[in-house]
Parts: structure tokens; C-alpha cells; sequence
């Protein structure tokens, strides 16, 4: 399919905005991005990053001329958009990329329940008026891996309710986001599903705009303040650098013949937990907490883990201590006859993210740490 | 560490503030007891899992999770590290 003009939600996030910059580097698109505050600085912060995550310069000139900025909110009905520009919109729009969400672990519900499944009804309504009175083609919704929740085992594209229990609110509201899709699917959407694993910054550069859970581990680990972390002597990442995870997204979504259809975007080269904290700490120079090690699925020992650290290893300990198989069969069949392959999860490759965390001050190095130990001791 | 002299207190409260700022780079001069740890100072939802995170450690003490949910001004967590510093104490002397 040729986009003509794209709609996307979540355009400022580590996703949606990489999306946003394929969309500008591969098809001649106009992309218009609903925004909740289209501040001046926001947009300067906006394009300053899409330039950023294009290695800092653009050939032929930034294409100012083919984003618009719609200020809007996906948790209001209409999305918060003035009717006159909805209608406009509406008659323009071929694809809209729904890649808003609100990612908490911990808490939060009503924020998440309003933003990821009020939110994604709200992008649906929008998309079922873009067809009715436009030529809208399809729906990318922006789904994740952990629909899945508790489950044990392959978990298959195109399953969602398999019976699982859920980790936190986050994941029900993305689970009850891919129900609404289905409704929408019934009234006649060609809405695509893609469920991303764990993104991380730019493969080359390791710049990201959103330090999430995989660097706030880290985060955790220059702070010293992890003694042990419990670990499945199996787990692993699933991580894919953002740059690669939205190319996959956009080459799937311009294949005309797909219609209703699930994806995992995952990686097909894991890297273990273990050696990841191993050699990132090493890297560092930060000390190594212990793993211990945790060889069947109990709940993390309350004993041995309590307070505010015992809290925050309860909320990560589903992400290394799960069994689950993803299986990629349906996007990889797209994926490679255009000759897209995932990266290897070199230590280079990781180790570009932890640079970009230093330069950034994300992350300190090992003699800022002893500094700072030395100036709160005194 | 006895925490109930005003000297001590005060302590504490410029070890409280010291360890924000470390972590969110705010300067301590404004970090004052009334303000609002999320509207007023900006500090957002990982941030402050850090500052607690760093509290547990460096002050030895347990922080209860659930009730750091209430945690709404600097004076408000003030409170609630004097007080897990009293139950970290109390449970240590058991």
C-alpha cells in the first residue's frame, strides 16, 4: 500500500516516534500526530529527537512540511479534537498507527484503563468515521507481548484469552484494548495487531527518549541498592532496538493483502538476564548484586525481599522469571522475504545502549558512583 | 540511630534531601517540607521508587510500599522515614 496520509497516536513516545521517522524516511506520506500539548518547545523537543534518532541530520532537508501536529487526547471521546479537524482528518486518513499508551507496573489504574482501553475505543470511533466518510485502509494497533500475561508455554499470534492471570494492571488494560479490537474487527476495521517485546534505544547509537524498564534496572544498580536479585537460571530478554522494531511495524503495515492479523515483534536472538547484569555492571565498573537462583515458578519469598526494593523486585520478577515461548511464525513470514533480519544481541549492541545512558547521565560511571557514596557517608 | 532530638531530625531531614536531589538533580534548596513531590518539584513515578529505593539502603531501614502510596509533600515522607526508622529499630531490638 502507498500512504498517503498516516494518523498516529503516541508519536512523541520511544515507539511512535521512530515510527513517525520511517514513515518520513520510506513513503511520501503526511503524517499528522495527535498531541496533548503541542507546546512550541514540545514541538522543537519532537523534531530535535526524529533528528536524533535519524543519527542527527536528514538528507534533502528536515520534511517540517509533511507532519502536522493535532492537539488532541485519546482518553476523550472524539479524541479531544476540535469537530471541523476531525472531519478533515476523517476524509484524508489511509492508516492511523495507535501507539498511545500508558505503561505502569505498578498502580495506576484508572490512568491505564482510561489511556489504553478507553483510549484505543476513542482511536477505533475515529478510525470507523476516517472509513465511513474517507478511504481509510487500515489500523495498526500497537499492542505488547504481555497480553499474554501468566502464561506458560508458546503463546501463539493469534491467541489472546488462553486462560491467563495478569501481572498487573497494566497488562489487562492491553489485553481488554485487543478485545475491543475484535469488536471493531466485527464492524467491518482491517485493524492489524502488533505486539512488541521489550523496546530498547537505537541499535546504532543507543539514543532513546524514554528510559524504561530495562535501564531502570540499571538505574537501580548504579544506586547500589540492589543486593539480589532473584533469577530464573533460564530468563532471558526479548529486547529489540526501537530503530529495528519500527521497521518491522511499518513493513508489515504496508503489505496491501494482509487483513486482520496479530504479529510478534519480537527478537529472534535472546540474550540471558545473567550475562546481561554480569557484563553491563562489569562495564560500568558497578558491583554485581547476587542472583540468586530461582528454579521453579513460587512467588518471590516475601521473607527475604521486603519494603520498597522487595516491592520493585516483585513487579520485575514476572519479566525474569516466565517460561514463555513467543512465537514469531506469522510476522517472520513477512518479515524475511524483504530481507529484514533482527541484530544479534551482541555486547556491542548493548553496550551502545549503556553509552548513551552515560552521555546522557542516565547512568553514572563507577567513579561518579564511589563519589556520591563518599559525599552521603560523610 | 536515636531520631527523637531536634539536631538528629534535622539530620536526617538534610540526608532526605540530599539523596532527592542526587536523584532528580533538583538543588536542595528547593526541596522545603510543604512542597508537593510530584506537582510542585516535578519528581516523577521512577524517581521516586529510586529515592526510597536509596533511603532503604543508606538508612537501613524498611520502608512500607503501601504507605509510601501517601506520600504526597517532602514533609510527608519526612514522616515516613522517621517512622520506619522507628519500626526498622523497634523490630531490631526484638
Amino acid at each position: 500500500m502507498s500512504v498517503k496520509c498516516a494518523f498516529v497516536t503516541g508519536g512523541t513516545g520511544l515507539l511512535g516516534i521512530n515510527i513517525v521517522k520511517e514513515l518520513l524516511e520510506n513513503s511520501s506520506a503526511r503524517v499528522v500526530l495527535l498531541i496533548r500539548n503541542p507546546a512550541e518547545s514540545k514541538r522543537a523537543k519532537l523534531f530535535n529527537d526524529i533528528l536524533a534518532f535519524n543519527g542527527g541530520k536528514w538528507t534533502g532537508g528536515f520534511p517540517y512540511n509533511r507532519i502536522e501536529i493535532v492537539e488532541g487526547d485519546v482518553s476523550l471521546p472524539d479524541l479531544g479534537i476540535a469537530p471541523h479537524i476531525r472531519d478533515r482528518l476523517a476524509e484524508a486518513v489511509d492508516i492511523v498507527y495507535h501507539s498511545a499508551a500508558v505503561i505502569k507496573l505498578s498502580g495506576g489504574e484508572a490512568e491505564v484503563e482510561a489511556a489504553n482501553v478507553r483510549g484505543t475505543e476513542h482511536v477505533l470511533d475515529f478510525a470507523m468515521r476516517c472509513k465511513e466518510i474517507g478511504r481509510l485502509e487500515k489500523v495498526v494497533h500497537v499492542s505488547t507481548v504481555a497480553v499474554s500475561g501468566n502464561t506458560e508455554g508458546v503463546f501463539y499470534e493469534d491467541e489472546l484469552d488462553v486462560g491467563q492471570e495478569f501481572n498487573n494492571p497494566y497488562e489487562k488494560s492491553k489485553f481488554e484494548a485487543e478485545k475491543l479490537v475484535a469488536k471493531f474487527r466485527k464492524k467491518g476495521l482491517n485493524i492489524l495487531i502488533v505486539r512488541p517485546s521489550m523496546v530498547i534505544g537505537h541499535s546504532r547509537s543507543g539514543f532513546t527518549n524514554h528510559f524504561n524498564i530495562f535501564y531502570f534496572q540499571m538505574r537501580l544498580l548504579s544506586q547500589g541498592v540492589l543486593d539480589a536479585i532473584p533469577l530464573h537460571e533460564d530468563a532471558v530478554y526479548n529486547l529489540i532496538p526501537v530503530d529495528y522494531a519500527a521497521k518491522a511495524i511499518c513493513l508489515i503495515s504496508y503489505d496491501k493483502n494482509i487483513r486482520n492479523e496479530n504479529f510478534h515483534i519480537v527478537s529472534s536472538h535472546e540474550v540471558a538476564v545473567k550475562h546481561f547484569v554480569e557484563k553491563a555492571c562489569e562495564y560500568l565498573g558497578y558491583k554485581k548484586p547476587s542472583l540468586l537462583p530461582i528454579n521453579d515458578l513460587r512467588p518471590l519469598p516475601s521473607a527475604a525481599f521486603s519494603g520498597v526494593r522487595g516491592k520493585v523486585l516483585g513487579i520485575y520478577y514476572p519479566y525474569i522469571s516466565s517460561r514463555k515461548v513467543l512465537d514469531a511464525s506469522n510476522a517472520l513470514n513477512f518479515l524475511h522475504p524483504s530481507g529484514f533480519a533482527w541484530p544479534r544481541m551482541k555486547d556491542a549492541l548493548l553496550t551502545n545502549m549503556l553509552d548513551f545512558c552515560i552521555l546522557s547521565g542516565y547512568l553514572p560511571m563507577k567513579s561518579e558512583v564511589a563519589n556520591e557514596t563518599r559525599t552521603y557517608n560523610a | 540511630m536515636e531520631i527523637n532530638t531536634g539536631a538528629q531530625k534535622e539530620d536526617v531531614k538534610e540526608r532526605v534531601k540530599l539523596i532527592i536531589s542526587r536523584v532528580t538533580k533538583i538543588p536542595t534548596s528547593a526541596i522545603a517540607g510543604e512542597k508537593l513531590i510530584r506537582d510542585d518539584l516535578g519528581v516523577d513515578s521512577m524517581q521516586s521508587i529510586e529515592t526510597l529505593a536509596i533511603l532503604e539502603k543508606e538508612l537501613n531501614i524498611i520502608i512500607d510500599p503501601e504507605k509510601a502510596f501517601d506520600v504526597a509533600t517532602i514533609n510527608d515522607l519526612l514522616n515516613l522515614v522517621e517512622t520506619s526508622m522507628n519500626s526498622s529499630r523497634g523490630e531490631g531490638t526484638k
